[in-house]
């Protein structure tokens, strides 16, 4: 029996239709009288999926879960179409990992460790070592990879940690927190990284509570918070979803406020300012009908796009769950 | 925003069949074991070097025996064994505590076990890859300075004696295959229980001392025989494994040698399995 190639198909894949890279079903997962996962259930079919929640979330949690280091008391992870709780060599093959705290094996240079773990996904001795180098220059590794792990910063670290998780050309990539500790232009670096794997057709999965890198490189949203699924949408949907309008208006504030809330739209009036979602229908230009009929002056218009920050809060104040 | 921007490259070599992938790797963490604690292991190595003539006198001892009754076994170099058996013991544990002991814990605690993990590896491979590094790294050690010792000793012995040299090389080899195996299971032992390395370290070192100690007492307590027992076997005696199985392999009985030779195997097994234990059902790695 061979190591599994990156390539190949999994048996358990599903035919025809875009395939389920990575789906859960019902997980629960509790350490004592904690619950870490309480039901979480959705699926992944590929691209890059923001897993999103504060600390104590489950995000963790469920990567190593899928990852079989940890065993769910309830409910299943399929990769590539195959339970993780068997293990499978196949799926194993074609996982890559880049964990968020330490990890690293300080006495080894980076060369050193990125070829050890080459050689235990299966790659032979002198491929790994070519590998190790490409990897190594794709994480923008120079002469620091003939350094000791020990002397390296959490910048080089982190590299380091993205290149063991790529040397054996994954299809499917667990990134836990990856520009955690990252200065701006770390993170900036690590995050072009990641859509170039995106464009060289990784799947991802990024595990992080950082917004804006989720708005930056994913393609989908999954919010978790308390072991709980809160959303799972498209990042397009998010982006649509959540647009606002402010107004700035000069009498009959209250007949304009009572016409928007008969329309259907909260506002949030502070003074002369009034903060709505816009109409459905219509848009701004049917706001400007509803102001003239009210008998205001709108004095300024100014707007946005609601980003996952509001979103994430908006969810968190809610607090339920989907699951 | 990256200087030395280079393109995501996929890979499309081979891939080696699990035995050869095994194999790789385990003379890689050979290597590295060698490498991790380079100048200690060559100080530990030069004190086994140091103990030359001491090996030497077993050695010759060996040849004695060899062609001898029992009732005309020389106290004298019985007692050579003993000291000899304390020099081993307090090298190999200091060997195995500096290079076995930290193996598993440093890998578990903010180490590279999660990730070691999630590649196509089980947990019993994981192990029997860390156990077969250990025995193999211990046990060429251990045997190098015996195994010169002989060859160079046979060299001024005459061609009608080399066969009974090659049984007492056989015989010296076998003990220390125990010891070796004794010695890596001790330390695979601290070292799935201890969380940092350094306990593991510790353990190793002092747990069979440790256990002498108590048997020391608890023989003087019990009015049991000094030497030659079942308790002073699995109190003290028997930590020390092969060493201890030396000095009993002289001069009990064969129901002894036979229960000497059962414990010494059977606790570095017991061991060797408790600690495969942790390390399967080990939940947060």
């Amino acid at each position: 029996m061979t190591m599994p190639e990156p390539a190949e198909e999994a048996d358990g894949a599903p035919e025809g239709g875009p395939r389920e890279i990575l789906s859960a079903v019902n997980l629960w997962k509790s350490y004592g009288e904690v619950e870490a996962l309480r039901g979480l259930t959705f699926t992944f079919k590929g691209g890059v999926m923001g897993l999103l929640g504060p600390n104590g979330a489950g995000k963790s949690t469920f990567i190593k879960i899928a990852l079989g280091l940890l065993k769910a008391d309830e409910g299943s992870v399929k990769i590539l179409g195959r339970d993780v709780s068997d293990f499978n060599r196949d799926v194993k093959g074609q996982v890559g990992y880049m964990p968020e705290g330490e990890c690293l094996p300080e006495a080894l240079t980076g060369l050193q460790f990125v070829y050890h773990m080459g050689v235990l996904s299966g790659l032979p001795p002198k491929e790994a070592f070519q590998r190790a180098h490409a990897v190594m220059e794709f994480v923008g590794m120079g002469e620091q990879r003939y350094r000791k792990i020990s002397s390296y910063s959490l910048g080089l670290k982190q590299r380091i940690k993205l290149a063991q998780a790529i040397v054996h050309d994954p299809i499917l990539l667990f990134l836990d927190e990856p520009t955690s500790g990252l200065d701006p232009f770390g993170r900036e670096e690590m995050l072009s990284l990641i859509e170039e794997l995106k464009s060289a057709g990784k799947s991802i999965v990024l595990s992080t509570h950082i917004l804006r890198d989720v708005e930056r490189v994913a393609e989908e949203v999954v919010v978790l918070n308390r072991g709980v699924k809160l959303i799972q949408k498209s990042m397009k949907e998010v982006m649509k979803s959540g647009g606002w309008v402010e107004v700035t208006v000069v009498g009959g504030t209250r007949e304009f406020v009572e016409m928007l809330k008969k329309m259907g739209i909260e506002c949030e009036v502070t003074g002369s300012k009034i903060r709505m979602e816009p109409p459905k229908e219509g848009g701004l230009f049917r706001l400007m009908e509803v102001a003239e009929e009210a008998g205001v002056v709108v004095r300024s218009v100014r707007g946005g796009i609601k980003d996952l920050t509001d979103l994430f809060s908006e969810l968190m104040e809610e607090g339920g769950g989907t699951g | 925003m990256r200087l030395d921007k280079r393109g995501y490259v996929p890979y499309s070599g081979p891939r080696l069949s699990i035995l050869k992938r095994d194999l790789t790797y385990l003379f890689l963490e050979v290597k590295n074991m060698l490498l991790k604690k380079r100048s200690i292991v060559v100080l530990v190595f030069i004190l086994f070097l140091m103990s030359f003539p001491v090996i030497t006198s077993l050695t010759i001892g060996e040849f004695m025996f060899a062609g001898m009754k029992q009732e005309e076994v020389n106290q004298a170099i019985l007692s050579q064994y003993v000291e000899f058996s304390f020099v081993i013991l307090f090298l190999g544990l200091l060997l195995s505590a500096i290079t076995v002991a930290p193996r598993i814990s440093e890998e578990v605690k903010g180490g590279p076990l999660p990730l070691i993990l999630s590649r196509p590896i089980t947990r019993d491979e994981y192990f029997l890859l860390k156990f077969s590094s250990s025995f193999l790294y211990m046990f060429t050690l251990i045997c190098v300075p015996p195994l010169l010792s002989v060859l160079l000793f046979m060299g001024s012995l005459p061609p009608s004696v080399h066969f009974s040299a090659l049984y007492v090389l056989s015989r010296v080899l076998a003990i220390y295959l125990i010891y070796a195996f004794f010695l890596t299971a001790l330390g695979l032992f601290s070292s799935s229980l201890m969380g940092s390395p350094t306990s593991a370290s510790l353990f190793t070192f002092f747990l069979p001392w440790i256990t002498e100690f108590i048997g020391g007492i608890l023989r003087a307590t019990l009015d049991l025989p000094q030497k030659y027992t079942l308790i002073s076997l699995i109190s003290g005696t028997l930590l020390r494994s092969s060493s201890g199985f030396v000095e009993n392999l002289k001069g009990s009985s064969l129901t002894l040698w036979h229960q000497a030779l059962a414990l010494a195997i059977l606790l570095p097994v017991l061991m060797l399995f408790t600690a495969y234990t942790v390390v399967k059902e080990r939940q947060e790695v």
